[in-house]
């Protein structure tokens, strides 16, 4: 239904809907070209696929034979992002046993020519070229190796925080004029009676309050909630449908290997173990999705066929801890009929005048590594079509944090914090870890540990607050990982909602009620992968938010 | 003679059990090697999960001597409110003397002493208090005040328990209490973090000193009141003459005319008339997850087994979610989904579920025959989340009947359905 929005209300150019890692990647390349955009944001900046990724920005090794392209602009982008954003990312060396049951040393042979391809593209992301190992030597790197192989592979991946690069371009974009608005979602995309899209109208779904952004277009970056946010513009959601993967991984309480590990599930699908900032993360499983895309989660179903297909190869990871899960959907590409594995990873744009929304674009697909060169693409419709003729810089201005190296020694004297902190508060923050570092120093028992599992200060959530967007106890999380380790949130989920109350003035008990409502939501994740040790320290934290928060009833108290 | 008991555990429920059949006369011998979920208790005593509790119920009889004997914990007519370290003020049945009653009368005015202690910030706690809706309706405040009573940096980073240890010395306590006394004046009641002293009442000594109660928030981790708990039971069963010694059970045999309790570490066993499995539940160690599919294997676990055991072998069946625990259909194990923490008040998580079968706790074997001389007491028996007062009920009761029954077998049976 046509609706005229009231000339008062704001305006801007663009109105982005989508924190994931495109939605904020395009805010950031439009606000970077001048123009004056809104990002919306129904949950929290990397709430979805996202935040949820395997945490690689992978060269698309598995598109080398089907779709070069996809690799070389993988590879490419990979280079891009280093090159913006050095802070956050780390090597991860793979390794991939060859089965002998796969066929003898011919296999190898092909595998071993295969990653040869590969290492073509691997300058253009600092990789690098893949090695051939024989099996004794695949034992002394990886000992708990036992399966029987013909030998190994290498080659290079480089690991990411997919919460943090999202925050990165969001906290760039917002620095470059672009407002930001998470835990609101839009309600309907206003167009003209000719179609022309004039404006949204968003509700925080925090405190209900609601209003009017007038602008001239509309990106959809929406991932697999694509087809919803089309609906909202009154146009046939099929316009803008996506093929919705859900994917789960599992979290050991530790590295658990030198080497990330490639293997093969039972169904013949690649799945893999990565040492992964300080974990070890196991993934992951590509299935049709029909659920509720504001609530996935994993199951123990989906935790044991990825534990099965590693075990093969690896047969002790059977006893090591885990100590989590988590779950995503991707926005794969619609096609009715392949399996899930072989769906496209390409991205598309959808022009939806052609729908009726003249001014409305829908971003589909892609991937964490390709998200810069589509926000480009996005871009530079929006930009043509807005008369805005500055090019892209995404690829070389440096993201928030990425300017410059930070002496971690130094930040750890500063702001009297040990070495391993400073660390962990360098990698999130790059150079701006000066400024938390500040903030530690300049606050009444800023140096606390909130997370000691993590190392997440009294000081950086209050920092968190300021200047990321920050209005929940998940929030917090998503960004530090605060929480995730092996307490299980028992030491510091209600210290966490305590500061961030006081910071946010609200009441203290609004502060718990998050805390309580972040370890609900994480207990259920721990469940579906429940171990021995892991169950004793379930029942423990437990019976501690049981004697110090209660069950929650105090809420209706 | 008189009859032999083995109780296996000493947490609250076993130390309950074996007080009340020394009691009855019984020769009884306590066997036990970790701390359980008792060294992690909190220092507030309710019969279970507070929020389901009735902080009117009656704590009588047995179990009322039992906590007299103890010595250390204060039961009011009156359900006491205490401030927890996260915030929040909750009813208790019972608490650790040394923790502050805020339900006491006339306590209007509340200190809350800052300390340079990572884990304790008043400021932050106080305005959590403060904004408690009972606190507020009686009109209470809550003030952080700085009282210098943490010294340096090695007090700094101590355990809480430690620090509270630190106050068992008579010249540091009277040291503490000065500044309290002068660091606190027009304040109706001192809130400190759990840190009054181990072995004795520095809390009651402090409160004499500054005239006005000086008492602790409940404890977190690294309890105190669970260390002052392991103390007090090791002083209460020496007194009553209960021989206490370390080790693991490994197995209890039941012959139909005795026990015999064989240990981990030793050839030996000893050969009692009833033994008292008072191990803990799922925290407490007592209860182990032990899936098959946990089993080091490339594909699949060499066998299904049942998903939870007892940690001592013997032929008493435990139950999960009211059925005996058997076989899962799955050579994996259980669906783990069911397993998550609830989120209502009123539900029951699966795991705390998981108990010996118990007739008047005596345990019985997979066919319904009631074991002979096998009892089970606290957590380990019963089918919903125990809190102190409720091990100690359920300690109380097992340890006389099984002084009482050794005196002559009972025959029984029971049935899976009722």
């Amino acid at each position: 239904m046509p609706i005229t929005a009231v000339t008062s209300d704001p305006e801007v150019d663009v109105v982005v809907i989508g924190g994931g890692v495109n939605g904020t990647g395009v805010a950031r390349d439009l606000a970077l070209r001048g123009l004056r955009v809104q990002l919306i944001e129904r949950h929290d900046l990397a709430f979805g696929a996202s935040g949820n990724s395997s945490g690689m920005i992978h060269g698309g090794v598995r598109y080398l034979t089907s779709n070069p392209k996809v690799t070389r602009l993988s590879c490419l982008d990979s280079g891009y992002i280093q090159r913006i954003a050095p802070h956050l990312l780390f090597r991860i060396p793979f390794l991939v046993p060859v089965d002998r049951a796969l066929g003898s040393s011919i296999f190898l042979e092909l595998v071993d020519a295969f990653f040869g391809a590969y290492d073509r593209f691997q300058p253009l992301k600092r990789g690098k070229p893949h090695t051939r190992l024989t099996p004794a030597e695949v034992r002394s790197i990886e000992p708990g190796i036992t399966g029987d192989i013909s030998g190994a592979i290498t080659f290079d991946e480089w690991g990411i925080d997919g919460a943090r690069l999202c925050l990165a371009n969001a906290l760039d974009a917002h620095e470059h004029g672009a407002g930001i608005l998470v835990h609101t979602t839009v309600e309907r995309i206003v167009h003209s009676a000719d179609g022309a899209v004039r404006g949204v109208i968003w509700r925080d779904r925090l405190n209900g309050m609601s209003g009017t952004i007038r602008c001239r277009v509309v990106v959809s970056a929406s991932g697999a909630w694509a087809p919803i946010t089309a609906s909202l513009a009154s146009i046939d959601p099929v316009h803008a449908r996506v093929r919705p993967g859900k994917g789960i991984h599992v979290v050991f309480d530790r590295r658990l290997s030198n080497y990330a590990i490639a293997t093969y599930a039972i169904d013949g699908r690649q799945v893999f173990l990565e040492p992964w900032e300080n974990v070890t993360v196991l993934g992951t499983t590509d299935t049709d999705y029909y659920g509720d895309l504001d609530d996935v989660s994993a199951t123990s179903d989906e935790v044991r066929y990825l534990v099965q297909g590693l075990a093969k190869m690896m047969p002790s990871l059977r006893r090591a801890r885990m100590i989590g899960t988590y779950a995503g959907v991707r926005p794969t590409l619609y096609a009715y009929g392949p399996i899930t594995n072989n769906l496209s990873r390409e991205h598309e744009i959808i022009d939806h005048a052609r729908h009726g929304a003249d001014g409305l674009y829908s971003m589909i697909g892609g991937k964490l590594a390709s998200y810069r060169i589509f926000a480009e693409e996005m871009s530079d419709i929006v930009a043509r079509r807005l008369g805005c003729d500055r090019a892209c810089t995404t690829h070389v201005v440096p993201l928030p944090g990425g300017d410059r190296a930070v002496d971690v020694s130094e930040l750890a004297t500063a702001c009297g914090i040990d070495l391993v902190s400073a660390t962990r508060l360098a990698y999130r923050h790059g150079s701006r870890s000066i400024e938390v570092g500040e903030q530690i120093r300049g606050t009444r028992r800023g140096a606390d540990m909130v997370c000691t599992c993590e190392a997440v200060t009294d000081a950086e959530i209050r920092y968190l607050v300021r200047k990321e967007f920050v209005r929940t106890v998940d929030d917090v999380v998503r960004r530090t990982r605060l929480g995730l380790g092996p307490c299980g949130g028992m030491r510091c989920a209600a210290r966490c909602g305590l500061v961030l109350a006081d910071e946010l003035r609200m009441a203290p008990r609004e502060g718990l009620a998050m805390a309580m409502e972040f370890a609900h939501r994480q207990a259920r994740a721990r469940a579906v992968c429940l171990g021995p040790t892991q169950a004793r320290q379930e029942a423990l934290a437990t019976a501690a938010f049981r004697a110090h928060l209660g069950l929650g009833a105090w809420e209706q108290r | 003679m008189a009859p032999r008991i083995v109780v296996v555990g000493c947490g609250v429920a076993g130390t309950a059990a074996a007080w009340s059949a020394a009691r009855t006369g019984a020769s009884v011998t306590v066997v036990g090697d970790f701390d359980g979920a008792s060294r992690f208790m909190s220092g507030a005593l309710d019969f279970q999960s507070w929020e389901m509790d009735d902080p009117r119920r009656e704590v009588a009889g047995d179990a009322r001597a039992f906590c007299d004997a103890i010595g250390l914990w204060r039961i009011g007519d009156q359900a006491a409110c205490v401030a927890t370290p996260w915030g929040i003020v909750r009813p208790a049945r019972g608490h650790d003397r040394a923790v502050l009653d805020l339900a006491a009368s006339g306590v209007r005015r509340v200190a809350v002493v800052r300390a340079d202690r990572p884990d304790w910030d008043a400021d932050l706690l106080a305005a959590a208090w403060r904004d408690d809706p009972w606190c507020v309706s009686r009109a209470m405040r809550f003030e952080p005040v700085s009282v210098d009573i943490v010294d340096g940096d090695r007090e700094r980073w101590m355990p809480d328990a430690e620090l509270a240890a630190l106050l068992d010395d008579d010249v540091r306590c009277r040291d503490v209490a000065r500044r309290l006394r002068d660091g606190t004046r027009g304040f109706d009641a001192v809130l400190t973090g759990p840190w009054l002293g181990i072995d004795t009442d520095a809390a009651a000594v402090i409160s004499r000193e500054a005239s006005r109660p000086v008492g602790e928030a409940l404890s977190l981790l690294a309890s105190s009141a669970g260390l002052r708990f392991t103390r007090a039971r090791d002083r209460l069963l020496s007194a009553v003459g209960v021989t206490a010694s370390r080790g693991t059970v490994a197995e209890v045999i039941a012959s139909g005319r005795g026990v015999i309790v064989r240990l981990q570490a030793e050839a030996d066993a000893i050969e009692c008339d009833a033994v008292v499995l008072a191990t803990g539940g799922l925290a407490g160690g007592g209860i182990l997850y032990d899936p098959s599919e946990m089993d080091v294997a490339p594909e699949m676990p060499a066998a299904p087994r049942d998903p939870f055991a007892s940690s001592v072998r013997s032929d008493a069946v435990l139950a999960f979610e009211g059925r005996p625990v058997s076989i899962v259909g799955s050579m994996f194990g259980l669906d783990l989904a069911r397993l998550t923490w609830p989120s209502s008040a009123h539900a029951s998580w699966a795991l705390d579920t998981l108990c010996y079968v118990t007739r008047d706790h005596a345990c019985v074997d997979r066919d319904g025959r009631v074991l002979q001389g096998v009892w089970a007491a606290g957590q380990v028996a019963s089918p919903r989340a125990l809190g102190v007062l409720g091990a100690v009920e359920s300690g109380v009761l097992a340890g006389r009947s099984a002084a009482a029954a050794s005196a002559g077998p009972v025959m029984d049976r029971c049935d899976w359905t009722s």
